[in-house]
Parts: structure tokens; C-alpha cells; sequence
């Protein structure tokens, strides 16, 4: 044989030594992180059957202090939350709970998990139409109630606060999820106004949407600007910016407008038997503005917890996604669990 | 064997090699999932039926024949992307709604079917049977 062909099949043996080496060795290497059962549903089912229907420890730590045991039921009917309970998962509320006692709380030490709640419908606002007349101003509003994209009919209750004055009206979107409403402010009202609509399909299923607007005003400003309002405990805790006043607070539902109680510097939010999300307005001033600033209550739509986006290769996730019922009103609650993946 | 074709051998096989080693890592390769791929549809059609009437609220709109209203609310609470198709019966098994109550026809590669008993606050306490049928 020439030593060329010995040198050629010796290199030729080599090279497939070595191919069949590293494609031996990257399989072992990567296998923990893509064989194995993934996606332990049942787990993952039982864990957020278990969030959703236990009360948690203390039964009452929507109210005040920290779960030692995490549980949102409100102890009601099963998937009934503790309005409070779902208030204080949003990060804006001054009682908010951070991740890390959430995730204690859960007591599972390999499952990271995210939440998000919020109305089962959209309630997308836009200013339409403004007609300028010497004492007054008309405005016109559209309203689109949507499901992704899918239109929903609706009825609507839609409110107007500004200054120490709210005004009502009622209407309906269609087939297409379309509609609009009308109101006539004074000119003598003038300053940030909000426009407050609720609407729901069903007894149970409602959905809202705020905008604020000018009302012969400059621009209304970001949110939080002069207040930041925390509904808690059917209290709304009220933290002002410096050099502003608060005037008056009022509270909307599918039903309902009336103005709240002062409760020292805070405002008492009342227990409605009616099924709908409660939007709390706070109208003030400072030296040149009218202002207003809102919160819903329970404060959804939120979302708190891991971020499970990414790096999921290596992991289990999973979403589950459940209806559940705060105060009468339907929210969708969907936990994303995240776990090193289990192998076999 | 000619040297060209031992050279050409090889290629072929270093070449189903490494094809085969992709195949075996594309096919190992976890995605996230939602459970809506493995959720047993008759869990999403009890739930929602459980959670409207947790008032007694289907039992009025049944009462009231308020098919389109039943329709609306089976349209929000029922995930997108699931089909379904609801009748309503009486005690006699007579089907009482006069109008679909759909969102468009049943489809898709499952379907399942969930009977759900309704009772209506009324002198007479009639009793009824609502059909959902889910495609997903």
C-alpha cells in the first residue's frame, strides 16, 4: 500500500474519531437541558388550584400584614378573591407585596411563577368631537369594547368628574363593539376632567376604561403627577405631592356615583352589592391646575412576578389561566410557572 | 475503491451525520406551552358555566329566554380560539332555545360536550339542562 493512502485513511479514521467524539460529547453535554419529561402540568394545575382556592395564612393578609401561606381565596365560593388580597399584587399600590414574600409565601423553592389579572374585555376611549359654545362645551367620545381584537356588545354606564362635580349618562356599543356618548361640561368647570366607562355584557362580566381629557384646560398631565391614590382595606390612602389640595373624591360602578366619606386624610370606600369593578377619582388643585387622578379597585389589570420570557429552554413553563371572581365582577387570572426541567 | 470515491463515502457520511445530529436536537428541544394545548375543554366550559351562574344569573337569562345574552357572556369567558355551541332543555328534554347560541359553529380537532344543570328562582322552580358543546 503507498503511503499516501495509509496517511489518507489514518487522517480519514481520525477525523471521524474525532466528529463522532464531539457530536458524542455535545449530546451529553446538553442532554439534561433537552431530554426528559417536561411540562409537569398536574404540578403546575394543583399549584394554582391551590393559590386560588385556599385563603392563605393569616386568612386576613389582604387586609394588613404579610402571608406567611399564600392563598387569595376570599373564603366565599370557590375561585371568590379577596379583593384586597388582589389589590396589594399590584406593584403601584403603597401596600403592594413584593415577589420574594410571594414566592416564599408559595413555599415551593424550584417553582418561579408570574401573575397577571385583569378584566375579561377591553374599553378602549377617544376623544371624537369638541363643540366650544360661550357657557358650555360638548364632547363627544367613542367607545370600542373588544375582546383581542373580537368586538363585544356591551351596555355602558359613563361618567364625567372634574372639579367637585360628576356628571352620568348610559349607552351601548354594538354588534361591532362600537359606540359613543356625549356630555356638556360649564365652562366654569374647567380643568382636568376624567371620563369614567364601565361596561358589561352579563351580570358578571364588566369591564372599564378611563380617560382624561381637558376641559378647557391645558393637556392633563401624567398620572400620579399630583396624587398617588391606594386602595386598601375599602380605605383609599391618598398621598399628595407638595403644594396640592385635594377636594373631592367620588367612587363609580356599573350602578353606581355618589362622593366618598373623608376618613381623616384618607376617604372610606363603601362595600356596593353591585357587581363592577369601583373607579376612585380624586379631584384637587395647585396653583394653576385642576387636576384629577383615579385608581380602580380591586386596582386591575396588573401583573407581578418572574420573568418567564426568556431562558425557557432549559426550564418547564407553563400558563395556566383561570376565571375567578372579585366583588361579583369576573377577572381572568393567569399564573406562568417556570421550574428547572425534570428529567428521566 | 478509488481514492475520489472514498473521499465522496465519507462526505456522504459526515453529511447524514450531522443531519441526523440536528433532527436529534431539534426534536429534544422543550417549547413553552400553554395549558389551553392539553386543558381538557370540558374544564373551560364548567368553569365558565360555574362562574356566570354564580348568582342564579343563567337561570334568569334561561328564564327570560335571553339566548342572545347567554351567547354574549359564552363569547367573553370562553377562551378565543374555542368553538362552541349551546343548547338549552327543559325537564322534558325539549330543546327551548329558538336561536343558535354559538359563536359561528362548532369546530376544530376536539370536541367535547358538557351538560349543565340550571335551576331558575321562580314560583315553579323549573328546572333546566344546558348542552355546551366546545371545539378546540
Amino acid at each position: 500500500m503507498p503511503t499516501a493512502s495509509i496517511d489518507f485513511t489514518l487522517a480519514a479514521f481520525a477525523m471521524i474519531v474525532v466528529v463522532m467524539g464531539a457530536i458524542f460529547g455535545a449530546n451529553m453535554a446538553a442532554s439534561p437541558f433537552l431530554g426528559g419529561s417536561v411540562h409537569d402540568q398536574e404540578r403546575y394545575d394543583q399549584l394554582g388550584r391551590h393559590i386560588l382556592l385556599s385563603r392563605g395564612d393569616p386568612i386576613d393578609w389582604g387586609a394588613a400584614g404579610l402571608p406567611t401561606s399564600l392563598g387569595f381565596a376570599s373564603g366565599g365560593g370557590p375561585y371568590e378573591l379577596d379583593i384586597d388580597k388582589v389589590t396589594r399584587l399590584n406593584p403601584s399600590n403603597a401596600y403592594a407585596i413584593n415577589y420574594t414574600i410571594l414566592w416564599e409565601a408559595l413555599g415551593v423553592d424550584d417553582v418561579s411563577f408570574v401573575i397577571a389579572v385583569e378584566p375579561l374585555f377591553d374599553v378602549a376611549l377617544n376623544q371624537t368631537s369638541t363643540q366650544q359654545n360661550p357657557d358650555n362645551a360638548s364632547y363627544t367620545f367613542s367607545v370600542k369594547t373588544t375582546r383581542e381584537g373580537y368586538p363585544v356588545q356591551a351596555d355602558l354606564s359613563c361618567y364625567i368628574a372634574t372639579r367637585n362635580s360628576t356628571y352620568s349618562a348610559s349607552g351601548s356599543t354594538d354588534g361591532y363593539g362600537l359606540g359613543s356618548v356625549q356630555f356638556t361640561l360649564p365652562n366654569s368647570k374647567n380643568g382636568t376632567a376624567l371620563l369614567v366607562v364601565i361596561a358589561r355584557t352579563t351580570e358578571s362580566v364588566v369591564s372599564y376604561g378611563v380617560l382624561p381629557f381637558a376641559h378647557n384646560s391645558d393637556a392633563p398631565r401624567p398620572s400620579g403627577i399630583y396624587a398617588t391614590l391606594s386602595p386598601c382595606n375599602h380605605v383609599l390612602e391618598i398621598e399628595l405631592s407638595p403644594n396640592v389640595t385635594a377636594w373631592n373624591a367620588a367612587v363609580f360602578s356599573m350602578g353606581y356615583c355618589f362622593n366618598l366619606t373623608s376618613a381623616g386624610a384618607n376617604y372610606a370606600i363603601p362595600y356596593l352589592k353591585d357587581a363592577s369593578p369601583m373607579i376612585l377619582v380624586l379631584t384637587g388643585s395647585n396653583a394653576s391646575d385642576h387636576w384629577a387622578e383615579w385608581v380602580a379597585y380591586p386596582q386591575v389589570p396588573l401583573q407581578i412576578g418572574a420573568d418567564i420570557s426568556d431562558e425557557y429552554v432549559a426550564s418547564d413553563v407553563a400558563q395556566a389561566s383561570y376565571l375567578v371572581d372579585v366583588n361579583g365582577a369576573l377577572y381572568r387570572f393567569e399564573i406562568g410557572f417556570r421550574s428547572p426541567a425534570s428529567y428521566e | 475503491m478509488s481514492r475520489r470515491g472514498a473521499v465522496h463515502t465519507l462526505d456522504a457520511f459526515f453529511a447524514a451525520a450531522i443531519i441526523a445530529a440536528a433532527l436529534l436536537y431539534s426534536t429534544g428541544i422543550p417549547r413553552e406551552r400553554g395549558y389551553l394545548e392539553d386543558e381538557p375543554l370540558e374544564a373551560w366550559g364548567v368553569q365558565a358555566l360555574v362562574e356566570l351562574d354564580r348568582n342564579g344569573t343563567l337561570g334568569r337569562l334561561v328564564d327570560a329566554k335571553g339566548w342572545e345574552e347567554i351567547e354574549r357572556a359564552l363569547r367573553v369567558v370562553i377562551p378565543v380560539g374555542i368553538s362552541f355551541n349551546a343548547t338549552v332543555f327543559d325537564e322534558l328534554g325539549s330543546c327551548l332555545n329558538d336561536r343558535p347560541i354559538s359563536n359561528g359553529g362548532l369546530s376544530g380537532r376536539t370536541v367535547k360536550s358538557i351538560e349543565y344543570p340550571i335551576a331558575a328562582v321562580s314560583g315553579t322552580c323549573p328546572f333546566y339542562r344546558l348542552r355546551l358543546q366546545l371545539g378546540g
